[in-house]
């Protein structure tokens, strides 16, 4: 639909399922979780600059790219409704303000369940073209986000609220990123809010042959939730447990590496250009320290508190879809469910404002909280700190110290997939061993000594003069 | 982190590439093999970006590769930017794809995704 202001559109059956927006074909089995083999249309439902669209109580199934779609859009409800076997992504929204998508579930995307990308500026960067901001723009509760590649992804997901979901059994949970700046305005993401979710067993190992679900992403198998370059983003009173990898992960991305942005040849086939920055203007409060002029904005002012790491929700079941597609997870009976690690955060040299404060661990105490991680298979340098400033109270206590390890970690991620398995390779690829098993204790120990050595090499001396120079301006 | 293309989604065209590895000779610029070379993978409104996955990465010749690559890189810069440089030559994300597209469980991979992560830590890397 075009520009048809307001339209509603509302499913009669009793249930969701009972009417289907169907864009798959060839389909192997029957009902509504059923695996299309093909696809008839690209976008099973899509709304542009449809302000005030209403859809409720129906499923959208079987898109090439995503079962609903809508850009440029004042004023969405989604309303019991579910997405299930699109390609890349369940939903997807795009430049759309006062967006809500409540009671939905979804699975089967390659990417994400749920993705608002390129938010409008509501948060720490709103100017009086928004008067009523700070605010959410976008609000994503009471679905059951699965059996995905991500449960929920947003580039420049600006003023999103994550709350009240059950995300589960994906390969990552939630992911907000910087990353693709390019396209993407909103520059950089900012005022993200994950609350009172249960986020577990986000082990899906889609990196495989038979995988069940066709990845079109590369994400870190094992993890809660990825923060690739955010600002003032508040993650508190989730319960995040049984996620093998991390819980939650924070890490900077640099602006010089979201954009072309030089006075020198930077491609070995093509010539200068001196345009410069991130698509579209960059708005003023951006929370780190000197930017957007010295060319790190992101990773800046993020607070996790209240949160319960590796601990279960007394009464808690696996709901009967976490075996779907066969994802690693704890035996129901056992607790806690701790994650590997719980905060992992990289450091990054000048970041301020990163505080953990009032989480607890495993064991229900502050003491047993997880962090700040290790560079993959080796640890990270020392003192890899988790700062806590003082409770929240004193949040000029926190700066990245650097940390040359997890650096060159996510460099060699980035960079996705390969077959090699050495100590200062990534890891992503492959489930973690179970917390706390053998597994698990020997791959730390195994790998500590590679860690030390690669500290003293040219190589990461290299990388730190890369890192001084991005923090110089260089 | 979808590839937004500046028109309206059209039916697809498949120009699936065909025939070739890494042995084939490099394309040369202004030469014969580049000029007849397509992207590889399949067209949606006009470009393979939004569908360009790995499995089309393996059945191209290198000098489809390559004039892939420039398309990828032509949408993964700065929009707004009078050209597309990019902090990730294009002989670096060749050998990106090259590696990330080997083991057997890559096929489906999208290559824009692979390249706008790559791009974001290429300063970073040597």
């Amino acid at each position: 639909m075009r520009q048809v202001q307001p339209a509603e559109m509302e499913g009669s059956g009793p249930r969701p399922t009972d009417v289907k927006l169907d864009a798959g074909k060839d389909y192997t089995g029957t009902g509504p979780s059923a695996k299309p083999g093909g696809h008839t249309k690209h976008v099973v439902l899509r709304v542009d600059r449809g302000d005030g669209f209403v859809g409720r109580n129906f499923l959208m199934r079987g898109g090439l790219e995503f079962g609903f779609y809508t850009e440029e859009t004042d004023g969405v409800l989604l309303d019991k409704t579910k997405f299930y076997w699109n390609a890349d992504y369940g939903h997807l929204s795009f430049t759309s303000d006062h967006h809500v998508v409540k009671n939905c579930d979804g699975f089967g995307a390659g990417d994400a369940v749920v993705y608002p990308g390129a938010a409008p500026e509501t948060g720490a960067q709103a100017t009086d073209f928004y008067p009523d901001a700070p605010r959410a723009n976008t609000v994503i509760k009471q679905c059951d986000m699965r059996g995905s590649g991500l449960g929920y992804s947003g580039s420049m997901g600006n003023g999103v609220r994550i709350t009240n979901n059950h995300i589960y059994g994906n390969s990552t949970g939630i992911a907000t990123d910087t990353l693709s700046a390019a396209g993407h305005p909103g520059f950089p993401a900012d005022s993200s809010e994950i609350d009172n979710n249960l986020i577990y067993s986000n082990n899906l190992n889609l990196y495989r042959k038979d995988a069940p679900v066709k990845p079109l992403i590369t994400v870190p198998v094992g993890t809660g939730i990825i923060y690739a370059g955010i600002n003032d983003a508040r993650v508190h009173d989730n319960w995040i447990f049984d996620n093998w990898r991390d819980g939650v992960m924070l890490f900077a991305v640099p602006d010089a590496l979201t954009s072309a942005c030089s006075g020198e040849p930077q491609s070995v086939k093509f010539g200068t250009d001196t345009s410069c920055g991130a698509e579209g203007e960059v708005l003023p409060g951006v929370s780190c320290a000197g930017a957007p002029a010295n060319g790190l904005s992101t990773s800046c002012n993020n607070r996790f508190y209240n949160n319960k790491m590796g601990q279960v929700p007394p009464g808690f079941k696996f709901p009967t879809m976490i075996d779907q597609f066969g994802t690693s997870r704890s035996i129901e009976a056992v607790r806690p469910m701790p994650n590997g690690n719980d905060f992992w955060w990289d450091e990054f040299s000048s970041n301020r404002w990163n505080c953990w404060y009032s989480n607890t661990g495993e064991d229900g105490t502050g003491a047993s909280v997880s962090g700040a991680g290790e560079a993959g298979r080796t640890p990270g340098v020392p003192p890899n700190a988790l700062p806590n400033c003082a409770g929240g109270g004193n949040r000029e206590s926190s700066v990245g110290n650097g940390d040359v390890a997890k650096e060159r970690y996510l460099v060699d991620c980035s960079e996705g997939p390969d077959e090699e398995t050495g100590p200062l390779d990534c890891d992503w690829w492959s489930t973690p061993p179970r917390p706390g098993s053998a597994a698990a204790v020997n791959n730390s120990a195994s790998f500590a000594r590679a860690a030390r050595r690669f500290a003293k090499t040219a190589r990461a001396q290299r990388l730190r003069s890369r890192m001084a120079d991005l923090i110089s301006g260089g | 982190m979808p590839v937004r293309l500046a028109v309206a989604l059209v039916g697809a065209v498949l120009l699936g590439g065909c025939g070739g590895d890494d042995k084939d000779p490099p394309a040369r610029a202004g030469g014969s093999a580049e000029e007849k070379a397509e992207s590889v993978g399949r067209r949606s409104a006009g470009s393979v970006v939004q569908f360009a996955d790995c499995d089309d990465w393996r059945r191209g010749s290198r000098a489809e590769r390559e004039v892939t690559v420039v398309e990828l890189r032509d949408q993964l810069t700065i929009q707004s930017a009078r050209s597309s440089a990019s902090p990730l030559p294009d002989d670096r994300a060749y050998e990106i794809f090259q590696k990330a597209c080997k083991p057997d469980f890559a096929g489906s991979l999208r290559l824009y995704k692979l390249y706008a992560r790559a791009q974001g830590f290429a300063p970073l890397n040597e």
